[in-house]
């Protein structure tokens, strides 16, 4: 499916996605996805900015998902998993990245929008710095 | 986009007059955060103009609003 007639794509312009995400479409979100896991494996030394912008990206796919077809749902399952399994491999429970007050605004819950709430295990030291100065990370 | 035209951009935001398409606002951590309405960029810099990311973000304009009311510090 393509254009209007997509549920996903109409998803991804009502949200006001960036047109590069709108174009990509559903398969470009997992794939995206999963090379933001892989990055982050490689321990790519993100801003929080940065990661945010990331943790945006699985949001963005979780509503796509919720727009989808059964049968994309069921297509997409599998990589999904394996790429959220990997996520969690490598990131550890932690407060809203985005802050709390933002969480509370959107209704965001750590069992529900579980990508806001976690932070990796070994940040690079840009992240490291600054999930310290947001009082996301104790220094010791 | 190459590295050249790419900080290009990022200084051409940075240094753009405020106003119209350009939302800006000082996050509450003195970082200064731009979002340009007519390319979908978001750009943030410190006090000094020292640039410290441009890219144009997932979720659009929404993931700027967002950075201009999180809050620092609200963490554990």
């Amino acid at each position: 499916m393509t254009g209007e007639h997509d549920p996903v794509h109409t998803y991804l312009i009502s949200r006001g996605c960036a047109p590069l995400v709108v174009r990509r479409g559903l398969s470009g979100l997992l794939e995206h996805w999963a090379s933001i896991v892989a990055a982050a494996e490689r321990g790519r030394d993100a801003s929080l900015d940065e990661w945010l912008n990331d943790m945006d990206l699985r949001d963005i796919l979780a509503g796509a998902l919720a727009a989808a077809t059964p049968r994309e749902r069921a297509a997409a399952a599998l990589r999904l998993a394996e790429a959220d399994a990997r996520f969690v491999a490598i990131t550890e429970p932690s407060s809203c990245l985005w802050g709390d007050e933002i969480a509370r605004t959107n209704s965001w819950r750590p069992e529900w929008q579980w990508w806001y709430f976690r932070s990796p295990l070994v940040p690079g030291p840009t992240l490291r710095e600054d999930l310290l100065v947001n009082g996301l990370l104790r220094a010791d | 986009m190459g590295m050249d035209a790419y900080l290009a951009a990022a200084q051409a935001l940075r240094d753009a007059r405020a106003g119209g398409t350009v939302l800006e606002v000082r996050r509450r951590d003195g970082v200064v955060s731009r979002f340009d309405r007519r390319s979908g960029a978001f750009l943030a810099f410190n006090a000094d103009g020292t640039i410290r990311t441009f890219f144009r973000p997932n979720d659009g304009e929404a993931y700027f609003r967002r950075q201009a009311s999180r809050v620092p510090g609200g963490g554990p």
